[in-house]
C-alpha cells in the first residue's frame, strides 16, 4: 500500500515547518487546536495536498464515492434570519417566497421514475405556516412513490424547529419522521458553532449545544448523518478548527457521523455580499485540514454545485474522497448566485472522477455500492 | 491457490448461460435448488452463489452482489407464472410452490398490489406440486422449468414478469451472483467472465429454449434492473416478507496500480533532462508529489514568492477601438486577435499594430505560427516577408495562439518561431491540452519545446519566455482536459521545460481558482489578466477580469503580484491595496 509520503512531499512538508505534525500523523497521534491552527495558518498549499492526500489513500485508495440523488427543498420560508442566506426572513406571500404543494413535491420524486437514483434529499426553510403533518405526508408521500429511495431529510436546524413548535421532544420528532420513513439526516445547519460567529450569523437559529444534541439523539435512535461547516464568511482560523473539534468529540461519543461537510460560503443575494468569497486556495485548505483534524470521520465530501466542477476536481487531491452527486434540483445555492450547471450527468460525473485518476464507485446513503461506475 | 471457490448454483435452464464457461481450475461447482444456495452460503459451504433475491436477507444481508450479470425479465419472463383452472377473480386460495421463495414473494406482492387479491388464503404446498394443486378455485404459483411444461387444463396463466413490468416499468431479478464480502477479485472476475462467454451461446440453444434465453430471460444486471431489484427489496422489507439489510455490489479494487516514481520526481525537481520515457513514468505520481517536486523546480529557478501578470488584453485586427478601452484601464500591452486571413489582413495587421502602438502606447504581441502562415498566404507573400512588415510596423513580440501538441503541427511552429527569433521576437510557448492528443503527446510536445528552446539559446536568438498551458475550447467528451489534468501539465511543463524560465497558468479555461493552485505547481505568472470572452472561440465561458480578483487571489495564496511587460525587463510589484474588512481570504 502506497500510504507512505513521498520524498519530494515529505521534503515540503518538513520544509514548511510541519514535521512535527507529520510526525504525528505518521504515528497515529490525534491533532490538537494548535495544530489546526498551525496547518491553517501555512502558506503551503502542496505540503497541505500531501498530508491530506495520504490520510485519504490510507482509507480509502483511489476510491471515489459518488451518488445519484434528487434534492427536494419544499419550502423557502424561513423565520431564521441567518445573514449568510437567500432565504432569510422570507414570508409566506413575498414574492421569492413558495411552498410546494405535497403533490409538487412528491412530483419532484416522480419525474425521475426512470432514473436509477437511490436518495431523496430534503432541506426547507422553517415555514411558520405549515402542520406537522405537512412533513409527516411528504415523506409517506414519497415513500409510496419510490419505496426504494432513501429519505434523508431535516437538518438539526429543522428538527429543533419541529420540536419547539409542534411541542415535542428531539426524539420523539424522530420517532414519528422514522415512522413516515426517514432514513437519516443530512448536516446541514451547523454553520459556525463558536458562539462569536454563530451570534453574527445566525443568532436565532439552534446554538451548538442544540445542534450536536439533535445528532447525539438521532444516532442513538440508529440514524446515521452527515455534518457540515459554512467557511469563508466571518469566522477565523481557530473558529473553524474549534468547530471540528466539536463535531470530532461528538463523534467520539457516537460514530453516527458519516461525511463531513465543508460549505463554502457564496455571497450573492445575502447580506454578507461585501464579502469576497473564499478562493481556491482556502477551499483546498479547508479540506485538507478537516481530513487531517476528522480522524474519525469515515468521508469528507465536496459538494460540487458549490465549488464549481474544475474547483471540485481539484479537492480530489486534498482528502476529499466523495463527490456529492447528480444533484437534480438545487434552490439553494443557486439563489446565492452559485453558477454551476444544476445537473451533471453520471457519465460525466464519472469522467470527472477517472480524470483525476482516481476511481469511482457509486454509493447509496450508507455507503453502500449501488451500480458498476 | 490451494483451494477453489465453491459456487453454489441451480441447474435450471436459465442459470446454463451464467454457469457452462465456469473456469473449474477456478471454481468448484456445486448444483443444488434454488433455496439451498443462500443455505450454502449461510453454513459457509459455498463462497458465493446464484441466489434467489427472496433468501438475500436470509441471515441479515451479509452477500456482496457480483455486478454485471443476474437472471432478471423485462416483462414476460414465462416460467414464473399464477396458474389456475379459472380466472384469479374466482380463486379462494393460492398454493405456494416453495421451490422458489423469490417467485413466491413476487406473488404476494403483486397479489396485495396491482392483482388486487390480498384476501387470497395462500397455503404452502411441496416444492414442484404446485401445477398439481391447482384445481377449480385454487391457484398456484409454478416456476421454472415446470412452468413451462404445464396440464393443458390450466388455461388461466398470469405471467408475474409482465404484471411486474406493467406496476412498476421496471425489469425484475430473480437471482444474483452473491457471495462473502472478502470474496477475491479472480473469483468476482471470473463469473464475469463466464457471463460474458455464455451470452452468445444462448443463441445456439436447442430450439426450444432459444427463444426462453434470448427473449424471456434478461441477464444485464443494469441500472433498470438494479432499480427493479431495489423496488423488489424495498417492497418485500416494507411488507415484512424480507428481512432487513442494504443491497450491496463487490466495490472495484481500491487502487490503481501506480509504481513508485520517487526516484524519476527527485531526478526532475533536481533539474535534470528527462526523456520522454522517463516523463510518462510521472503519470503514476500523485498530484501532490508532482506539485511538490515542480514547486521545488521553479523555487531552484527563483525562490522569490512572487507571481507575475500582464496588463494586456485582446485587441481584434478589424476593431482596434478596444485599444483605447485597454489603455484606459491600465493596458500595457495588446494581444493581436485576428480574424481568418483574407488578401487584405496583413495590410489591416500592418495597420491595427500601427495605431495600438502610435495611438494607444500600447506593445503588441500575439501572433501564433498558424496565424502567421495564413496571414502570408492570404497576402501572397513569403511568412519572412509578412514578419518584416509587422515589425517595422511595432510588432513587439510573437506567440501565445494556442499550439496543438504532435508531430503534425511541429515543423509549422518550430519554424515560424525561429524565424520570430531571428527579428528578436519572443513570446511564450504554448500547449493547448484536450483536442484529442493523448498524454504521451502533450510530453513529447513539452520535450520538443525544451530541444528548441535549447537550439535558439545556442544560436543566439532570444528563445521562449514561457510556457504556457492551455486547455481545450470545446466541450468534446472523453478528453482530458480537466482541471486535475491541466494542473499536472502545468507541473510537467515545469519539471521538463527546464530551459525556459516562466510557466504561466493561462486561466481563463479553467478559472483563476485552478490557476492559484497552479502557483505551488511550478508556475510563477497568470498572463495576460484583461482577456474578454471574443478572445477565446468559446461563446458561454466566462471569466471575471477584475484587477482586484487577480491581485486578491495572489495575496491570499501568500504571493507577491507583480505586473511585468512582455519580456519580464519591467517588473512592478504592487503595493498592497487596502483590503475590506472582512476579505481575509
Amino acid at each position: 500500500m502506497v500510504t507512505e509520503l513521498g520524498t519530494l512531499s515529505r521534503r515540503r512538508v518538513d520544509g514548511a515547518g510541519l514535521a512535527d505534525i507529520r510526525e504525528k500523523l505518521d504515528a497515529g497521534v490525534r491533532l490538537t487546536m494548535e495544530d489546526g491552527v498551525r496547518l491553517f495558518a501555512t502558506p503551503d498549499l502542496t505540503a497541505l495536498a500531501a498530508l491530506a492526500n495520504r490520510e485519504r489513500e490510507r482509507r480509502w485508495g483511489d476510491v471515489t464515492f459518488f451518488n445519484r440523488n434528487v434534492h427536494v427543498n419544499a419550502t423557502n420560508v424561513c423565520e431564521a434570519s441567518c445573514i449568510f442566506c437567500s432565504f432569510s426572513r422570507l414570508k409566506t406571500g413575498d414574492a421569492a417566497a413558495y411552498t410546494m404543494s405535497l403533490q409538487e413535491a412528491v412530483g419532484k420524486v416522480k419525474a425521475l421514475r426512470g432514473e436509477l437514483i437511490t436518495e431523496v434529499h430534503i432541506v426547507n426553510g422553517l415555514n411558520p405556516d405549515l402542520p406537522w403533518s405537512y412533513y409527516l405526508d411528504l415523506l409517506r408521500g414519497i415513500k409510496a412513490e419510490r419505496p426504494d429511495l432513501h429519505i434523508k431529510a431535516f437538518t438539526a436546524v429543522e428538527i429543533h424547529y419541529f420540536a419547539e413548535k409542534y411541542g415535542m421532544t428531539y426524539e420523539q420528532v424522530f420517532r414519528e419522521l422514522i415512522d413516515a420513513g426517514l432514513g437519516s439526516i443530512p448536516g446541514g445547519g451547523a454553520e459556525i458553532f463558536h458562539p462569536r460567529a454563530r451570534k453574527k450569523l445566525c443568532d436565532d437559529k439552534v446554538d451548538a449545544d442544540g445542534w450536536l444534541e439533535v445528532h447525539r439523539v438521532a444516532h442513538r435512535l440508529g440514524l446515521r448523518s452527515n455534518c457540515t461547516m459554512l467557511f469563508g464568511s466571518i469566522e477565523t482560523n481557530e473558529e473553524r478548527v474549534d468547530h471540528m473539534l466539536r463535531l470530532r468529540a461528538l463523534q467520539d461519543e457516537t460514530g453516527g457521523f458519516q461525511t463531513f461537510i465543508p460549505l463554502r460560503f457564496h455571497h450573492e443575494n445575502n447580506k454578507l455580499n461585501r464579502l469576497r468569497e473564499p478562493t481556491a486556495f482556502d477551499s483546498l485548505r479547508t479540506y485538507a485540514v478537516s481530513r487531517l483534524m476528522l480522524d474519525n470521520i469515515d468521508h469528507i465530501k465536496a459538494y460540487w454545485v458549490m465549488l464549481g466542477v474544475e474547483l471540485a476536481q481539484l479537492t480530489l487531491s486534498w482528502g476529499v474522497d466523495d463527490i456529492d452527486g447528480t444533484v437534480r434540483e438545487e434552490r439553494i445555492y443557486h439563489m446565492a448566485g452559485a453558477r454551476t450547471p444544476q445537473t451533471l450527468g453520471r457519465a460525466e460525473l464519472v469522467q470527472l472522477i477517472r480524470d483525476a485518476g482516481r476511481i469511482p464507485v457509486e454509493r447509496d446513503t450508507l455507503y453502500h455500492v449501488v451500480a458498476e461506475a | 491457490m490451494s483451494s477453489k471457490i465453491r459456487v453454489a448454483c441451480v441447474g435450471y435452464t436459465n442459470a446454463w448461460p451464467l454457469t457452462r464457461h465456469l473456469d473449474r481450475t477456478l471454481f468448484d461447482v456445486m448444483p443444488c435448488v434454488p433455496s439451498a444456495a443462500a443455505r450454502l452460503l449461510n453454513d459457509g459451504e459455498a463462497d458465493v452463489g446464484l441466489v434467489p433475491v427472496g433468501s438475500l436477507f436470509d441471515k441479515g444481508a451479509r452477500w456482496r452482489i457480483v455486478p454485471g450479470y443476474c437472471i432478471g425479465a423485462d416483462g414476460d419472463v414465462d416460467s414464473v407464472l399464477l396458474v389456475g383452472e379459472r380466472p384469479l377473480s374466482e380463486w379462494e386460495e393460492v398454493v405456494l410452490d416453495g421451490e422458489s421463495r423469490t417467485s413466491v414473494l413476487l406473488a404476494q406482492i403483486l397479489l396485495r398490489g396491482p392483482l388486487g387479491r390480498p384476501d387470497l388464503v395462500v397455503r404452502p404446498v411441496d416444492p414442484g406440486t404446485g401445477a398439481f394443486h391447482a384445481q377449480g378455485r385454487v391457484g398456484a404459483v409454478v416456476i421454472g422449468d415446470a412452468a413451462r411444461n404445464l396440464p393443458e387444463r390450466l388455461t388461466h396463466r398470469v405471467d408475474l414478469g409482465r404484471v411486474w413490468k406493467e406496476w412498476t416499468g421496471l425489469p425484475f431479478v430473480f437471482a444474483v451472483w452473491a457471495g462473502r464480502p472478502d470474496l477475491p477479485m479472480e473469483a468476482i472476475d471470473g463469473l464475469r467472465r463466464a457471463a460474458a462467454a455464455g451470452m452468445p451461446d444462448r443463441f445456439n440453444a436447442p430450439p426450444a429454449d432459444r427463444d426462453y434465453l434470448t427473449r424471456a430471460i434478461r441477464y444485464e444486471l443494469d441500472d433498470r434492473a438494479l432499480m427493479g431489484l431495489r423496488r423488489f427489496v424495498a417492497l418485500g422489507q416494507a411488507a415484512g416478507l424480507l428481512g432487513p439489510g442494504d443491497l450491496s455490489l463487490f466495490p472495484p479494487p481500491s487502487r490503481l496500480v501506480r509504481p513508485s516514481v520517487d526516484g524519476l520526481l527527485a531526478r526532475a525537481a533536481a533539474g535534470e533532462a528527462l526523456s520522454g520515457e522517463d516523463a510518462l513514468g510521472l503519470d503514476a505520481a500523485t498530484t501532490a508529489d508532482l506539485a511538490a517536486a515542480a514547486e521545488e523546480r521553479r523555487l531552484a529557478i527563483d525562490a522569490r514568492r512572487e507571481v507575475t501578470y500582464l496588463m494586456a488584453g485582446n485587441v481584434p485586427v478589424l476593431d482596434p477601438a478596444r485599444g483605447a478601452e485597454l489603455a484606459a484601464k491600465g493596458a500595457i500591452a495588446a494581444i493581436l486577435q485576428l480574424p481568418v486571413a483574407e488578401a487584405g489582413t496583413l495590410a489591416a495587421t500592418e495597420a491595427a499594430v500601427r495605431l495600438l502602438k502610435e495611438r494607444d502606447g500600447l506593445s503588441v504581441t500575439g501572433l501564433g505560427a498558424e496565424q502567421l502562415v495564413g496571414l502570408a498566404v492570404a497576402a501572397g507573400v513569403s511568412p519572412e516577408a509578412a514578419l518584416e512588415r509587422l515589425v517595422k510596423a511595432g510588432l513587439d513580440g510573437f506567440g501565445g495562439a494556442p499550439t496543438r501538441a504532435g508531430a503534425a503541427a511541429r515543423p509549422q511552429w518550430q519554424a515560424m518561431h525561429r524565424l520570430a527569433g531571428s527579428f528578436g521576437l519572443r513570446g511564450p510557448a504554448t500547449l493547448t491540452i484536450g483536442l484529442g492528443e493523448g498524454r504521451a503527446a502533450r510530453i513529447e510536445h513539452l520535450l520538443d519545446v525544451r530541444r528548441f528552446q535549447e537550439g535558439e539559446l545556442a544560436h543566439g536568438r532570444p528563445g521562449f519566455s514561457a510556457v504556457s498551458v492551455w486547455t481545450g475550447l470545446g466541450e468534446t467528451a472523453g478528453l482530458d482536459d480537466s482541471a486535475q489534468a491541466w494542473l499536472r501539465t502545468v507541473a510537467l511543463a515545469r519539471l521538463l521545460v527546464d530551459n525556459v524560465p516562466h510557466i504561466t497558468a493561462w486561466w481563463p479555461t479553467v478559472g483563476l481558482g485552478a490557476a492559484q493552485t497552479a502557483l505551488f505547481a511550478g508556475a510563477d505568472d497568470l498572463g495576460p489578466i484583461l482577456l474578454d470572452e471574443a478572445a477565446l472561440d468559446a461563446p458561454g465561458r466566462s471569466w471575471t477580469t477584475d484587477v482586484e480578483e487577480v491581485e486578491h487571489h495572489l495575496r491570499v495564496a501568500g504571493f507577491t503580484p507583480v505586473r511585468r511587460d512582455l519580456d519580464w525587463t519591467t517588473l512592478t510589484p504592487v503595493a498592497a491595496a487596502p483590503e475590506g474588512r472582512y476579505a481575509r481570504f
